[in-house]
């Protein structure tokens, strides 16, 4: 018995140090997916901020665009009107 | 961050396959796990048990270490412990001798036998190191 205490120890031993290193691994590998996601999620928020950006530009022109066809249209009216007469 | 490869963990998966396979080949050489701390293997097991346990442990551990870019790393550490396993029962048997300086009986000279057990020792910590180093620091990255 006296000499099977040592396989015993070792195996105490194996089996808590790789099972610290599991569990320090499983902590290590949630933060860095937590800061991954993080960095995801920053990025992200850049990509809509541009993107919001982009729609009102848009709009802006959209607004030109159509201002530019009422006008277009009224004088096309009044040209029309004044072949009439 | 750079990965080195663990040679240290190479060699003790090349020193149990050929211990493993030469006891399967030539069972009276089981007493020569006196060469890397295991006698108390040899001589508690048969030597067809005491051969699958160095075969097992050397083969699950070069899988791990050949297969471990795309193993779950719980598992690589599964694979590794029998091997981890065999490294710190020879470790804690050669300094077991040394303490009480005596091996089957017969008294030793201290150095001469430190000289002599050092090695393995040496490779067990050496070992030790390796898989904490590698599996308990630097993962994650």
């Amino acid at each position: 018995m006296g000499e099977l205490a040592i396989p015993l120890a070792a195996l105490i031993i194996a089996a808590s140090s790789l099972l610290m290193a599991g569990v320090s691994n499983r902590q290590k590998a949630n933060e860095s997916y937590v800061q991954r996601l993080e960095r995801e999620v920053s990025a992200l928020r850049a990509e809509v901020a541009v993107c919001k950006q982009e729609v009102e530009d848009c709009k802006r022109e959209c607004q030109n665009c159509e201002r530019r066809y009422s006008d277009l249209q009224r004088d096309y009216i009044a040209l029309v009107a004044r072949r009439g007469e | 961050m750079r990965r080195t490869t663990p040679w240290i963990l190479w060699w003790a998966t090349g020193v149990h396959a050929v211990l493993g396979l030469t006891l399967l080949m030539y069972p009276p050489a089981a007493s020569i796990a006196i060469l890397v701390g295991l006698t108390v293997f040899a001589s508690n097991l048969s030597y067809l048990a005491f051969a699958a346990l160095l075969i097992l442990a050397s083969v699950s551990a070069a899988w791990a270490l050949a297969h471990e870019s795309h193993m779950r790393r719980g598992w690589i550490l599964v694979h590794l412990f029998p091997q981890y396993f065999l490294v710190l029962t020879g470790l804690l048997s050669n300094s077991y001798i040394l303490a009480v300086g005596e091996f089957n009986g017969r008294p030793f000279e201290f150095w001469t036998a430190l000289a002599g057990l050092w090695p393995v020792m040496l490779a067990a910590i050496l070992h030790t190191a390796g898989v904490l180093e590698r599996y308990f620091l630097r993962w994650a990255n």
